[in-house]
């Protein structure tokens, strides 16, 4: 499903228009892209929760060269999902 | 404003009142969004198996394979039955967002353009200010280029001083119209002027003389005319890194012409030496015997090429006494004797001698239980060389013994 379409289904859902429906799908890319870049976690009733986890330098070789060096310390936006979600995938 | 929670996170809530500021609606309308924003993604990814957020990310249904696992509380060995999970991937927007210090333009400052535009503005301040060094060592000009334009600006319409002209020239020219006499200058900046005159920019009227000692100040008064060129500096300077280039290119080539032609006399002289320690060989063979006849003498000398190749004394497979051991590995799933022999001798085809040394625990080479301890052991070199004849003899024979046993 893309965003298009995502947004078109939540429309018809909610008989909001699809302009107000875009403007309010961004506000909330805007808000969780600012919780996380704060290291915050996003909870998402339902459906699961998206947070931010710290991946810890780690040591990588250079294939070519054989150059041991380090990996600096990154955050990445990852998802956890409910337990509700994981059991209604499960078996799909 | 995000409002923040203490226990570091955007709660459904937060979320709620956040979008709502955000976007300029009601919390109901949000809180509807947002419910429904839930629903639709449960059902696209049901439907789907995929949701795209722009700016976001996408949420993925991803299939977990069958594995095999053991019961903790029992220790059976069970199976781990496939299922799906939802996994998100973040947009490439968002992943450089979490790290700020990454997007900083850190390539700014190593941008190897930039230090080469530097590099070359460098280059050609230093070729200007040689350039120059000849002209103020020549008490000729009084007049610099830069002060010019300050004259120009002073009087009325555009005038361009001779040694304008004369440093749009090369140097040589300089020293040319510098060495001309007095007489001949009149008629040297006539010329000059003349060849001014035929740029479109600028278009001389009258030509007023005037001398001060021994520098040259023929002024032009230009009725309607632009403001002299600033860049005939520049086209000079850049000539001269032109020329400068150009000889290091003529320069790197020549060295690696140089490289090639010193490679390939070094190989020659390789060879020359090479045939040099060879030739004495089979001569030596040939004085020797000389008596005899040329085939004789064709297998002495392919003897004296490779005399390591000749068995001191003769061994037989049957001869064969293992004392000494490289090391005892068990046998597990995957081991071949083979491949054994490939690690430990370098060749695959010497697994014979591994099966010979162990065949009193052995009933097969084909069939050996896993879990046999497998004595490695130690040949001589001999026995390791693969081109020795002796050694392929006793290998053959081995093999066609082994063949024999199921």
């Amino acid at each position: 499903m893309t965003t298009k379409e995502l947004i078109t289904s939540i429309a018809s859902d909610t008989k909001m228009t699809k302009k107000r429906v875009e403007s309010l799908l961004s506000a909330m890319t805007r808000v969780i892209l600012d919780g996380s870049t704060e290291g915050k976690s996003v909870q998402l009733k339902n459906f699961g929760t998206l947070e931010v986890k710290t991946k810890k330098p780690r040591k990588i070789v250079h294939p070519k060269t054989k150059e041991v060096s380090m990996t600096e310390e990154k955050r990445v936006l990852s998802f956890r999902p409910n337990t509700n979600i994981k059991d209604e995938v499960k078996n799909l | 404003m995000i409002e923040k929670n203490q226990n570091n996170k955007i709660s459904w809530v937060t979320l709620r009142h956040a979008i709502a500021k955000q976007a300029g609606v009601t919390e109901k309308d949000a809180l509807i969004f947002l419910n429904s924003l839930i629903v639709q993604l449960t059902n696209g990814l049901k439907q789907d198996k995929s949701v795209k957020i722009n700016n976001l990310g996408t949420f993925r249904l991803v299939v977990v394979a069958p594995r095999k696992s053991i019961d903790v509380t029992t220790g059976e060995a069970i199976i781990i039955p496939s299922y799906n999970k939802v996994t998100f991937v973040p947009e490439s927007s968002i992943r450089e967002a979490m790290h700020p210090s990454k997007v900083e333009p850190i390539l700014d400052a190593n941008d190897p353009i930039k230090k080469l535009n530097e590099q070359a503005d460098e280059i050609i301040d230093i070729l200007a200010d040689l350039g120059q060094g000849p002209k103020a060592s020549n008490e000729e000009e009084v007049i610099s280029p830069t002060d010019v334009p300050e004259e120009s600006a002073v009087e009325e319409g555009v005038t361009q001083t001779l040694e304008d002209v004369v440093s749009a020239k090369d140097i040589q020219e300089e020293v040319v119209i510098v060495q001309v006499g007095e007489e001949a200058k009149e008629e040297e900046a006539v010329q000059i002027i003349e060849e001014v005159s035929s740029e479109p920019t600028i278009e001389t009227s009258t030509i007023t003389e005037v001398e001060n000692t021994k520098e040259i100040d023929t002024i032009i008064e230009s009725t309607t005319g632009n403001e002299p060129e600033p860049s005939t500096t520049e086209k000079k300077t850049m000539s001269v890194g032109k020329t400068i280039f150009v000889s290091i290119v003529a320069f790197c080539l020549l060295l690696v012409g140089l490289f090639f032609f010193l490679q390939h006399k070094v190989e020659t002289w390789v060879e020359t030496l090479r045939e040099k320690t060879t030739a004495p060989q089979v001569e030596t063979v040939v004085n020797v015997d000389s008596k005899k006849d040329v085939s004789q003498i064709e297998i002495a000398a392919t003897v004296t090429d490779t005399p390591q190749i000749v068995p001191t004394k003769e061994i037989r497979s049957t001869d064969l006494v293992y004392e000494e051991f490289i090391t005892t590995e068990h046998m597990h799933k995957n081991s071949r004797l083979a491949w054994m022999a490939y690690r430990f001798y370098g060749n695959k085809d010497l697994w014979v001698f591994i099966y010979d040394a162990n065949k009193d625990k052995l009933t097969s080479p084909h069939h050996i239980k896993v879990g046999t301890p497998i004595r490695v052991p130690k040949l001589n070199k001999e026995l390791m060389d693969t081109n020795n004849p002796t050694t392929k003899q006793i290998v053959e024979e081995l093999k066609n013994k082994f063949a024999s046993i199921q």
